[in-house]
């Protein structure tokens, strides 16, 4: 249990003579450091879209026909102008690339985090009371989770449309729900099973047995010893959902061109095959999702590794 | 013939030093005990000196089996040896087996794994073993998983596996000490009726030496990795030599309780809680408790002995409102609280009764300092003055007698003793007139235990508290209760004084669970009246 | 061991209720105007009625919900009702076939695909799984720790890019069509062919899940090898190789098998992916396009799909886990 690796790792410091702080004893951790160092990188390229567009002068969207593409209307490689080259209709691919990541932290963040609150709310309520309300969440988690995720988000985007066909809602808001409609059930059923187990500790008893009340049990003895678990869980879920929105952008259900996202950047040069002339096309965004992905995978796994020795499988 | 011999063993796991040079060695025929608290590298010694360590571990010495030098040896040449010529009884035996392989799985593989043996072979000889170690029915038993056998059962085939090859010495790693008495008696029995017939070498490691002064014929006694006195068994319980040695002894129950607890008072106690033909029962299974009736008196400690499974625990649930009932009733001070069909208490009652649970490990929030935990139930009883909190707060850390630097802490920062004293201050807070407590000094150093024990008869005696002492160990309870209920399978066959409990049971199983505590051999020849003197 | 089983069917059969439930009102709020859309193009009001008046879309929607959930008109032909014998889910306009029908043809290509990429991925990431317990702290170890973190962190699009580029496209450009650019070859036709076709998709599925699985047989076996009666194992004097296969596998595999179920599941979405990148014509492409064209029976009935797989992959694990528990036998 995570409270216990914490409890146990705080419990060292009076043995050792310069007490190091459990960020200290984080930062120890290889996987850490590598992965805290690559989501800092991702984290600089989102911030700094807006100066390198300023500084090359190009938009994320501006397209420029005549510089980018040549005369075949084949886009241009890399160069002083345009970095990572142009794409199939000659709009900057490095610029494009940045503001790629905005979108991807911008969809992924809140999603993750929308998915945690009510993921843990709906799995402790269900894990304290047990019984009836415990079946009935159990049976909706598994509705969830059998729901095919695009064809569903295809359906629910097509409710964004209103009668002229322009959306109601931002379509990026719709994305971050329509992300976290389907994430919820990974914190659910995370905190169903550890407040389950909580729930009949000798520690909720002995409360119980002073008179404390449900919802002061559930303040003070259990979420403040599964929320450590639950953030930690939150860095895995993260990057999951990062490549969910690369992947409905991909399949163009996601957040639409000219808007860029990396996974639509990597439909286009699919699409028309123009990586296979100038792969920074393909490259630029591809590179930038790997490295995110595997920043965020690796710190999360770092995490793990030192509050939660006993890695939960599901 | 000399079997094993261990010279200036040395275990290091990284920086800590577990072992610091042990010599010792047994012969056959004989049983070698080794004795001393966790932590003293009894283990250590014996799983480094068969190489059963981890490869983090560094080991030094030199380890002879029948004098053939195996401390470094070859993994090949080890995995010979082990389960054919040395075989291997630990601890908890639900953990040791494998809980996906069947019983006759499992001992087959002892054999198969060093000879080659036909099927039909191996299922004979597996029978014969599961006989010759008293396990009824073989031939059903053979395709039982652990779980389907009761905790003796298990040691009795973790047993059989370790004799499948006829070893010349069998080491035993506190083999009983998860069992209840009756069942450590019997296993203590078969042990020793085993390396009779075969004539086997055995080493018994246990932290208790009224278990091992049945069995051994030497003792070596550890301490912090060294061994401190290493004698025949006669000499190291008539005249023992170690300071250490003489405390263990002292804390050690020979045959029962050192002492009995002193009656507060002769007269009849008035009663607080009336407990009427109890009943429970959970699906599929037989009822846990049936008819069970007792009362408390104020300022009462009574005693509530039973084995494993006998539902003493669900009583005291039942008492403290954790449970229902599903027949009978609990009457405080004349109120009936606790009925079938009721779930939770009224305020005054919840506040009246108070539970200290066995693991201190799990009863404290461990991300609360030891100063919230203590102002829990002076907040939950309506408390708002702050100053008036924390002055209780004090005052019940001096109770329980901790230094008051302590309210910083986090449960992780305490020792297990602390622990519990915690847990019983927060339990006296709210001044309850009855506290059950459920194997609290189980989970404890036998030293610290004697200490935790002697801080409850105090308390009793101070704020004039009742309690329900619940264990399963005889000894504790004759020192420290009033009176003493005998619980057998959900039914309480025998209720009385305590010394008179101890001296002239009446119910034969009274007198099978008194005839099984261990150190008859070499009980104390005089146990008056006396307080147990807990220095040291 | 029966009330068990009785309670977790009870439960699967109502969590199908509900998403059919669910999905008929998704889409029947999604798309506004059903019958203008499944409609040819350029369409007089007349025949969008007239599509409405077939596919009784003018009348109130519990009528409409009562048709599918019990017992419909019939639409061409073709019967209507989950409890009509066999089951029907409607009649896809768009498609001029009745869904069940559409789906039974795609399904083999789909469910192909989802089984030969699980028999891959747990037999690699079993192996490597062990072999990185093993051979724990070793090179062996950090090589597979290596390719299993590249191998989770590339998203099922980008690899089948990568791979359709590199195995196929540059494979074929220099002499070498190990591979067909795309199609389907039933398995009972020939099963050589149907393999061929089906091995760059089934790679792409399996990357990702390989370094999943390996990671956590790794730390499932790891778990195990600590517990007591491993030591009790060795103890006997079994060989290592016996140890790991026998004892501890055994035990770390319930983990595996139960996450297996789940994201075979899952991995419905990953077979949409891999069909539009492999040009594979199974449920999966037929979905998204009858999501896109508003052809809302087959939305539907593609959505009961990919329920049923996850209910029945996770069924079959539920029973496979209680079948190896002891505890449940006799």
């Amino acid at each position: 249990m995570l409270a216990e690796g914490i409890a146990a790792i705080s419990g060292q410091r009076k043995d050792t003579v310069s007490s190091p702080t459990l960020l200290q004893i984080l930062w120890r951790e290889r996987s850490v450091r590598i992965g805290a160092g690559i989501v800092f990188l991702v984290l600089l390229a989102a911030l700094s879209a807006p100066l390198v567009a300023l500084a090359l002068g190009h938009g994320p969207t501006d397209q420029f026909q005549e510089t980018a593409l040549d005369e075949m209307g084949l886009p241009v490689g890399p160069s002083a102008a345009f970095p990572l080259g142009a794409d199939g209709n000659g709009r900057d691919v490095l610029v494009r690339t940045l503001y790629g990541a905005q979108v991807s932290l911008l969809v992924g963040i809140p999603a993750t985090t929308i998915a945690m609150l009510i993921g843990t709310l709906v799995g402790t309520v269900s894990g304290f009371f047990a019984g009836r309300i415990d079946r009935v969440v159990s049976q909706g988690i598994d509705v969830a989770l059998s729901f095919p995720f695009v064809v569903t988000a295809l359906s629910l985007l097509s409710l964004n449309r209103g009668g002229t066909g322009q959306p109601i809602i931002p379509p990026l808001l719709v994305v971050i729900l329509v992300i976290s409609l389907f994430s919820w059930t990974y914190f659910a059923r995370l905190t169903r099973g550890l407040v389950l187990q909580l729930r009949t500790s000798p520690m909720v008893e002995a409360s119980v047995t002073i008179g404390a009340s449900k919802t002061r049990i559930i303040r003070l003895d259990i979420l403040p010893n599964i929320l450590p678990t639950v953030l930690v869980y939150w860095a895995v879920q993260l990057p999951a959902n990062i490549v969910a929105e690369a992947t409905l952008s991909f399949l163009g259900v996601g957040i639409q061109a000219p808007l860029p996202s990396w996974g639509n950047m990597i439909a286009e040069a699919q699409r028309t095959s123009l990586y296979q002339d100038q792969p920074w096309f393909l490259a630029g965004p591809g590179l930038a999702l790997f490295l995110t992905v595997v920043g965020f995978n690796t710190l999360s796994s770092g995490l793990r590794t030192v509050l939660d020795p006993h890695q939960r499988s599901a | 013939m000399r079997v094993f011999s261990v010279s200036d063993l040395k275990v290091r796991f990284g920086r800590v030093e577990a072992v610091r040079g042990i010599t010792f060695d047994v012969d056959a025929g004989r049983t070698l005990a080794i004795v001393g608290e966790s932590g003293s590298g009894k283990s250590a010694g014996l799983l480094a000196a068969t190489g059963l360590l981890p490869t983090s571990a560094s080991v030094q010495g030199s380890v002879l089996h029948r004098g053939q030098e195996i401390l470094g040896a070859s993994p090949k040449t080890l995995r010979k040896i082990r389960g054919a010529e040395i075989g291997f009884v630990f601890q908890d035996p639900l953990s040791n087996l494998h809980p996906l392989k069947t019983i006759g799985e499992q001992i087959g593989e002892a054999m198969s794994a060093h000879r080659r043996i036909d099927r039909s072979e191996r299922r004979e000889r597996v029978l014969a073993l599961l006989d010759d170690v008293g396990i009824d029915d073989p031939v059903a038993r053979l395709k039982h998983y652990p779980r389907h056998l009761s905790g003796g059962m298990r040691q009795r085939v973790m047993i059989a596996m370790a004799i499948a090859l006829d070893p010349h010495l069998i080491i035993a790693d506190e083999p009983t000490t998860a069992l209840d008495v009756t069942v450590q008696a019997s296993i203590l029995d078969l042990l020793k009726r085993l390396q009779e017939k075969h004539g086997t070498a055995l080493i018994f490691v246990s932290h208790d030496l009224a278990v091992v002064s049945d069995i051994a014929d030497d003792v070596v006694v550890m301490q912090n990795g060294l061994v401190v006195e290493k004698a025949p068994a006669g000499r190291i319980y008539d005249s023992p030599k170690h300071a250490y040695t003489r405390q263990l002894l002292g804390a050690a129950r020979l045959a029962g309780p050192r002492a009995y607890a002193k009656p507060a008072g002769a007269e009849p106690r008035s009663p607080l809680l009336h407990v009427r033909s109890l009943g429970r029962s959970f699906e599929t299974s037989r009822p846990v408790l049936k008819d069970v009736s007792f009362v408390v008196g104020k300022g009462e400690i009574l005693g509530l002995v039973g084995e494993s499974g006998s539902g003493k625990s669900t009583i005291g649930r039942i008492i403290a409102g954790l449970d229902r009932p599903d027949a009978g009733t609990v009457t405080l001070r004349g109120e009936e609280y606790a009925k079938p069909g009721t779930a939770g208490l009224k305020a005054d009652i919840r506040r009246a009764i108070q539970v200290i649970f066995q693991d201190p490990y799990a009863s404290l929030n461990p991300r609360r300092t030891v100063e919230a935990i203590l102002a829990d139930p002076f907040i939950i009883a309506g408390e708002r003055d702050r100053a008036k909190i924390a002055d209780r707060v004090r005052q019940l850390v001096s109770d329980v007698e901790l230094p008051e630097d302590i309210l910083g802490r986090l449960p992780s920062q305490l020792s297990g003793g602390q622990r519990q004293r915690i847990a019983i201050a927060r339990s006296i807070a709210l001044r309850p007139s009855l506290i059950v407590a459920d194997e609290a000094v189980s989970a404890l150093d036998i030293t610290t235990q004697a200490k935790i024990v002697a801080l409850l008869g105090d308390l009793r005696d101070r704020l004039g508290i009742s309690f329900l002492f619940i264990s399963h160990d005889l000894g504790v309870v004759g020192e420290l209760c009033d009176r003493v209920a005998v619980l057998e399978k959900g039914h309480i066959v025998e209720t009385g004084p305590t010394r008179r409990i101890f001296e002239h049971p009446e119910h034969d199983y009274t007198k099978r669970l008194l005839a099984a505590v261990p150190g008859r051999k070499r009980q104390p020849a005089d146990r008056s009246q006396k307080a147990v003197s807990y220095a040291g | 061991m029966m009330k068990n089983s009785l309670s977790t069917l009870v439960r699967s059969t109502t969590t199908l209720v509900i998403v059919l439930i669910l999905s008929f009102f998704i889409t029947r709020v999604a798309y506004r105007n059903p019958a203008a859309m499944l409609a040819p193009r350029n369409a007089t009001q007349d025949v969008i009625d007239g599509v409405a008046r077939a596919l009784r879309l003018d009348e109130p929607w519990y009528l409409q919900l009562w048709y599918y959930l019990y017992r419909g008109p019939d639409i061409q032909g073709a019967p209507m009702g989950l409890f009509h014998w066999p089951p029907a889910l409607g009649f896809s306009f768009r498609k001029q076939a009745p869904v069940t029908d559409l789906i039974f043809a795609k399904a083999p290509v789909t469910i192909s695909l989802a089984l030969g990429a699980l028999v891959i991925w747990m037999t690699i990431g079993i192996i490597a799984g062990v072999a990185a317990s093993r051979w724990q702290g070793r090179l062996v170890d950090h090589v597979l720790a290596f390719f299993a973190y590249v191998g989770l962190s590339v998203p099922t699009f980008l690899s089948g890019i990568l791979i359709s580029y590199f195995l196929f496209f540059q494979l074929t450009s220099h002499g070498f069509a190990w591979f067909p650019s795309s199609g389907y070859v039933p398995l009972t036709e020939n099963a050589v062919e149907w393999a061929r076709h089906l091995l760059l998709p089934w790679a792409t599925l399996a990357i990702a899940e390989i370094g999943i699985f390996q990671r956590i047989v790794r730390a499932g076996m790891l778990d195990v090898l600590g517990q007591d009666y491993i030591r009790t194992a060795r103890a006997k004097g079994l060989s290592e190789t016996r140890i790991y296969l026998s004892h501890a596998l055994k035990s770390a595999l319930n983990p595996i098998i139960t996450l297996g179920g789940l994201e075979l599941a899952v991995i419905m979405g990953g077979a949409i992916v891999t069909e539009t990148i492999f040009g594979l014509d199974g449920v999966g492409r037929m979905a998204i396009n009858a999501a896109l064209d508003g052809d809302f029976p087959l939305v539907i009935g593609t959505t009961i799909f990919a329920s049923s797989v996850f209910v029945l992959s996770t069924l079959t694990v539920d029973l496979m886990v209680q079948w190896r528990d002891p505890a449940r036998q006799s």
